[in-house]
Parts: structure tokens; C-alpha cells; sequence
């Protein structure tokens, strides 16, 4: 087991990784700061108004988009030659890479993006205060946890799914791509979600011939249990395997880097 | 130096080929031991940074096996890579101090040296103050091979070394070289220069086309082969090898009269990658 994991090395790895990566990281934290202050401020001066769920899908939407750029751009030594020796020969075995990639990536970035949010609207409410008084309002009291007390239906749990899926994803092709490998996850993302599609546009041919026309597959959802119906479960089921197979490929990819 | 005759690294029957190319190296099988210096000498595409690659655990070979102190290589567990540094031709080094690098990559090897690192750094004029990304070429190489002799590795795998290095830091490397290194630790360096590794190593390997052509220690190549220059070849007897120059021939001969002289790897390497038979 000591080969696989061991917490005192665990946490030398982590600290040389922030020790060599500190200042991309508050880059990232500040240009994502930024990139939220005005999101927020210029949804506020064009709708002047911030009712309870609206940071729903402003958080969610950027919350996803800011995921893949920082995601997707995990493991960086292994974008060059030289690196990637650099990277396969520090004293730390695959797992303990791959987890120290896994938590500053997805785990800390998860928290940092939720307390950045918070900030970010904060400030964007004050800005706006100062600039555009005239059309003062009094914006929904937006608490630290208030992204995490709403009550979640059947829909926002398939698109929880959905985002966690589309994190491993793109994690999973941080760590096989060697070059431009955001865009080939991307790519891959885009590809997977066409083979999909032609695969449900194939079987609504097959079962649905009458009201299948062209390249439009007929989807006649059934409720299966309470608001959860076939298409929300399709969702959630693809969501869950992907993920599932997701992490140990990544790992695996990992271990069978070769330069 | 002293010779602890004690198996480090044993390659039996290596298979191994990049894709899409024919096959670099067929069957080969080598063991080296710890407690020396070794000169992997080759022409360009030989194989000897493939070598260096496969021992290193970046690459995985095809068949065959590896074993470096009861480790095979490509599982990269974290306690065979402790106790081995490879220093590329060029090596990556992250955009911080020196001394941020040493305080915080340094606690990964466990035999790591800190004053050995600072004596090498001041052999090598480096401060612990400059910037990696921001130093030249020569003074990244001379500050990662000061690194890998600090962290006092059992096998240092060094792919040419002394490329980018000036006259007077090739003979600060040889120097920190010889003092660094214990009978403990193997050093397998890999050039094409090899005027800059003579004096420094114990045992010649010469590698083409994947094969090992030469393997043999030197007071062996010292006690069997004379390395001399001589005006013409006509008064010579048994000369394997010779190459013209303004005072006559260099050439190589068999050992006359228990008359030892030093060994000219240059001229040795030459011989030996015209295909000319030494037999020792």
C-alpha cells in the first residue's frame, strides 16, 4: 500500500506542486474574480433586478465554463517532452500525482469558484450601487450557502450529473492528451455527445418509424418514478457511467504515460 | 575508485522499438554494477538516450526485463524513483528561486544533501538567489547536475551532461563528480564528447544500432591496448587502429613490453564506430 499512497509524501508532492505552480493559481484566481465581478455587474445593469434563483444560471453557466479551462488544463507537464520526464521521474507514485491533480482541480476549484461567486456578486451589488444609484434596488439577499439551499428537483440533479461528468472528462483528457489537450477534450466531448445522439437517432428510426423524420430522433419520454422520467434517467445513467469509468482511466493513462 | 562488485542493473534479452520504427534493440543484456562510473559513448541515434529512457521508467519495453535493485522501472514506484535521477539534455526546470526549489523538491529524496548542493553551487558560481527560468542554458544544466549529486541517488543517469557547458565548468562537473560520488551509487553517463568524460569513468560502453559493441572496463582496455603517436606506421607491429595527424599517426596496438599508457577514448571511440575489431 505504502507504494500506492503515503501521507507524508502525499503532502511533499503537494506542497512542491504549489510551491512551483502558486502564481498560475492566483492568476487563475484573480482573472476568474474579474471575469465574475462583470458577468454579475453587467447582468445586473441590464436587468436591474436580482431575484432568488437568478444566480442559478449565471453560477451554473460559469461555473461549467470557467471548469473546463481550469480542468482542462490539469496536468500541465505533461504538455512538453521535457516536462513530462520531469513529471514521471519525481519521487511520488501515479496516485498521489493523480489525486494532488485531482484535489487542486476539482475539489479546492469547486470551493475557491463558490466563495469567489460569493465576492463576485457582492462587489458586483456595490459597483452597481455606485455607478447607477438613480435605479437603486434592493438585491436578493444573496447568503454564502444560498447555491446550496435551494431545493433541488429530478432536472437539476441530471444536470449536477451532467456537470460532474463534463469535469471528469475533461480531467480524464488532461491526463491522456498530450498536446492542445483542451481541445481535444473538447473535441472528444463534442464527438461523445454526436454519438449520442445518432445513436438515439438509429433507435428512433428502428422503434419510432411513423413519426421519425430525418435527422430528428422522436423521443416519447415515459415517467418511470414520480417527476424522474426516461430521458432525466437516460442522463443521470450516462452521466454516472462515464464518470465511473472516467476515474480509473484517467489513472490508468496515467501510470502507462510513456514519453 | 573502489569497486563494490554487486549487481544494480540487470537487462536481459531487451526488446524494444518506437512505433512505426524497426527494431532498436534485439536481445540485449547488460548488468552493471554499483560503485562506478560509466561511459555510454554512441554516435547520434545510437540508442543511448533510449537506454537512459527505458531505465528511467519513461519508456516500457517491448520484451524482456529490467531490473534495477529489485525494481522494475516502468512501475514507477515512488521508492525506485527516489534513488535514481535522470538528468536530460534538457532539463525542465519550474519558473522559481533555486533556493525555493531546493526547500521544496529536496524533502522528496530522503538522502538528499543540502550542504553537498551548496558546495556545488558555489563550485559552479550559482546563488541560491537567481531565478531558473531566468539563467542561461550552461548554468540550468550545471545547477541540475549539482542537484542530482545532492540527492545522493543509487543510479544517476546523466544524458550528455557537459552539452552547453563551458571549458571551465567541464572540468568543475568532472571535479564535483569524482567527490560526490560514493561506492554506493552507479553513474551512467551518456555523450558523444568523449574527450569530456576521460580520466572521470571506469568502464567503456559503446552502443550502435541498439547493439553493445564495446564493454570494458578501463585498466582492462589499459592493461591489454597501448594509445601512442608515432611518426610512421612502418616501424609499428600490430596496429589495430590509426588515424593521421601533423606529427605522424595516433594509433592503437597491442600492449608491448607491460608498457601501459593512458587510454584515448577519442581515438578508442573512433575504432570502434569504424567497425574495427579490438579484441580484449
Amino acid at each position: 500500500m505504502e507504494k500506492y499512497f503515503n501521507p507524508t509524501r502525499f503532502s511533499k508532492y503537494f506542497r512542491y506542486n504549489l510551491s512551483i505552480h502558486y502564481k498560475a493559481y492566483f492568476i487563475t484566481c484573480i482573472i476568474l474574480l474579474i471575469g465574475l465581478v462583470c458577468t454579475n455587474y453587467i447582468y445586473l445593469c441590464s436587468n436591474h433586478e436580482y431575484k432568488a434563483n437568478t444566480h442559478v444560471t449565471i453560477y451554473t453557466l460559469s461555473y461549467c465554463l470557467s471548469a473546463v479551462l481550469v480542468i482542462g488544463t490539469g496536468f500541465p507537464e505533461l504538455r512538453s517532452k521535457s516536462k513530462t520526464i520531469y513529471f514521471i521521474t519525481i519521487p511520488a507514485s501515479i496516485l498521489e500525482k493523480y489525486l494532488v491533480q485531482f484535489f487542486i482541480r476539482i475539489i479546492c476549484f469547486t470551493i475557491i469558484y463558490h466563495v469567489l461567486f460569493w465576492i463576485s456578486l457582492k462587489l458586483a451589488h456595490h459597483f452597481y450601487m455606485l455607478t447607477d444609484y438613480k435605479k437603486h434596488f434592493v438585491i436578493y439577499d444573496y447568503s454564502f450557502f444560498s447555491a446550496l439551499e435551494n431545493g433541488y428537483s429530478s432536472k437539476s440533479y441530471s444536470l449536477f450529473s451532467l456537470i460532474i461528468s463534463i469535469c471528469l472528462l475533461v480531467f480524464t483528457g488532461s491526463a491522456i492528451y498530450k498536446k492542445f489537450a483542451l481541445f481535444k477534450t473538447v473535441f472528444t466531448i463534442f464527438a461523445f455527445l454526436f454519438g449520442i445522439y445518432i445513436l438515439l437517432l438509429i433507435y428512433s428510426h428502428i422503434f419510432n418509424p411513423e413519426v421519425t423524420h430525418g435527422f430528428y430522433p422522436e423521443l416519447q419520454p415515459r415517467n418511470v418514478y414520480q417527476e424522474y422520467n426516461t430521458m432525466i434517467l437516460l442522463m443521470i445513467a450516462i452521466s454516472c457511467v462515464t464518470s465511473i469509468l472516467l476515474l480509473p482511466l484517467a489513472y490508468f493513462k496515467l501510470k502507462e504515460k510513456e514519453l | 575508485m573502489t569497486l563494490i562488485q554487486s549487481a544494480m542493473i540487470t537487462i536481459e534479452n531487451l526488446n524494444f522499438n518506437h512505433s512505426k520504427e524497426k527494431q532498436l534493440f534485439q536481445d540485449l543484456t547488460l548488468q552493471l554494477h554499483s560503485g562506478s562510473i560509466v561511459g555510454l559513448l554512441g554516435k547520434n541515434g545510437a540508442g543511448k538516450s533510449t537506454l537512459l529512457q527505458l531505465l528511467s521508467g519513461l519508456l516500457s519495453q517491448k520484451s524482456g526485463s529490467i531490473d534495477i535493485n529489485g525494481f522494475e522501472p516502468y512501475d514507477k514506484n515512488p521508492h525506485f524513483l527516489s534513488d535514481l535521477y535522470l538528468v536530460t539534455d534538457e532539463p525542465y526546470v519550474p519558473n522559481i528561486k533555486i533556493k525555493s526549489f531546493i526547500k521544496n523538491f529536496a524533502p522528496l529524496y530522503p538522502n538528499f544533501d543540502v550542504d553537498k548542493l551548496k558546495n556545488i553551487l558555489i563550485e559552479f558560481r550559482l546563488d541560491e538567489n537567481m531565478k531558473l527560468d531566468k539563467i542561461s542554458y550552461g548554468q540550468r544544466k550545471k545547477f541540475i547536475i549539482g542537484f542530482a549529486l545532492a540527492t545522493n541517488s543509487k543510479l544517476l543517469l546523466l544524458d550528455e551532461p557537459t552539452n552547453g557547458l563551458d571549458i571551465p565548468s567541464k572540468k568543475i562537473f568532472r571535479k564535483v563528480l569524482i567527490e560526490s560520488i560514493n561506492e554506493d551509487q552507479l553513474v551512467l553517463i551518456s555523450t558523444h564528447q568523449v574527450k569530456d568524460i576521460e580520466n572521470i569513468i571506469d568502464k567503456i560502453i559503446v552502443i550502435d544500432h541498439g547493439k553493445i559493441t564495446f564493454n570494458h572496463d578501463l585498466y582492462e582496455i589499459a592493461e591489454k591496448l597501448q594509445f601512442k603517436k608515432v611518426p610512421s606506421l612502418q616501424s609499428e607491429e600490430q596496429v589495430f587502429y590509426s588515424e593521421k595527424c601533423p606529427e605522424g599517426y595516433h594509433i592503437i596496438t597491442s600492449v608491448n613490453k607491460n608498457e601501459e599508457t593512458e587510454v584515448d577514448m577519442e581515438l578508442l571511440f573512433n575504432a570502434l564506430i569504424n567497425n574495427i575489431a579490438i579484441h580484449i
